[in-house]
């Protein structure tokens, strides 16, 4: 049984990779503010594979529009 | 005098045995966290930090620090050949933080403190039980935070360490009088 959730499919599906949400319960992230303040993505890594995590929304590579627009196909 | 006011005169305390009179091996301190991770999903390929995270100043230079860690977690292969690795990494004193192993690297997975499981084929899932024991020997009196790092081993598949509301990640510290 596949337990990710939505947003977690939604982003595989859309081929996004190295991010991270911090977040009690991914199925409460349902508005912009919501995904923007969970959301981190792994922009570089240090030499001993530390990641270095931006919540910059500019370094996200995507965007809540694309998420939800997909969330809406499963 | 009694015996048990010569025993209390010989320990040096009316009341409590003082660490300094217990015998070596003794655990003179116990410390933990048990909570959820504050990370939910990852697909990041770097270590992350899980949220969890414990702290303990040792009375003595000679101490060990036993570590015991158990967590959740559940991994999604998306149809590659994917791992998971966790990292226990300790900062002294407020400094860097550093792989518990003096000179081992979150890169170089061959460490005790690293644990690995590996997801094979289409749409393949984990979910399991973690578990790490662990004897630090820090050689300070300062304050050691310790925490917990994962990620994923190629790209393709995700893991998650908040999966439900009862997944809950144990780090507990013990200090062992050496």
């Amino acid at each position: 049984m596949d337990k990710r959730s939505k947003i977690v499919k939604a982003l595989m599906n859309l081929g996004h990779t190295n991010w991270s949400l911090y977040c009690e319960n991914e199925d409460d992230i349902d508005t912009q503010n919501k995904f923007e303040s969970a959301f981190k993505k792994t922009i570089s890594s240090t030499d001993d594979g530390q990641a270095v995590l931006s919540s910059n929304p500019s370094d996200f590579g995507v965007t809540w529009t694309q998420i939800k627009a997909e969330m809406d196909k499963l | 005098m009694s015996n048990a006011l010569k025993l209390a005169t010989l320990l040096g305390t009316s009341s409590t045995v003082p660490s300094a009179k217990m015998p070596t091996g003794s655990v003179i301190q116990v410390q933990t966290t048990n909570a959820k991770a504050t990370l939910g999903a990852s697909t990041s390929t770097s270590m992350v930090d899980i949220g969890i995270s414990c702290s303990i100043t040792p009375s003595a230079t000679s101490s060990k620090i036993l570590i015991h860690r158990t967590q959740g977690f559940y991994i999604y292969g998306g149809g590659a050949d994917v791992g998971f690795n966790t990292l226990l990494s300790r900062s002294i004193g407020g400094a860097s933080y550093s792989g518990v192993l003096s000179g081992r690297t979150a890169s170089n997975s061959s460490g005790v403190y690293v644990f690995g499981h590996y997801v094979s084929g289409g749409g393949s899932e984990l979910a399991d039980i973690q578990g790490l024991t662990f004897l630090d020997s820090p050689s300070t009196t300062s304050a050691i935070t310790y925490k917990i790092q994962a990620c994923m081993i190629g790209a393709g598949g995700s893991f998650n360490m908040n999966l439900s509301d009862d997944t809950y990640t144990n780090l507990t510290l013990l200090e062992i009088k050496g």
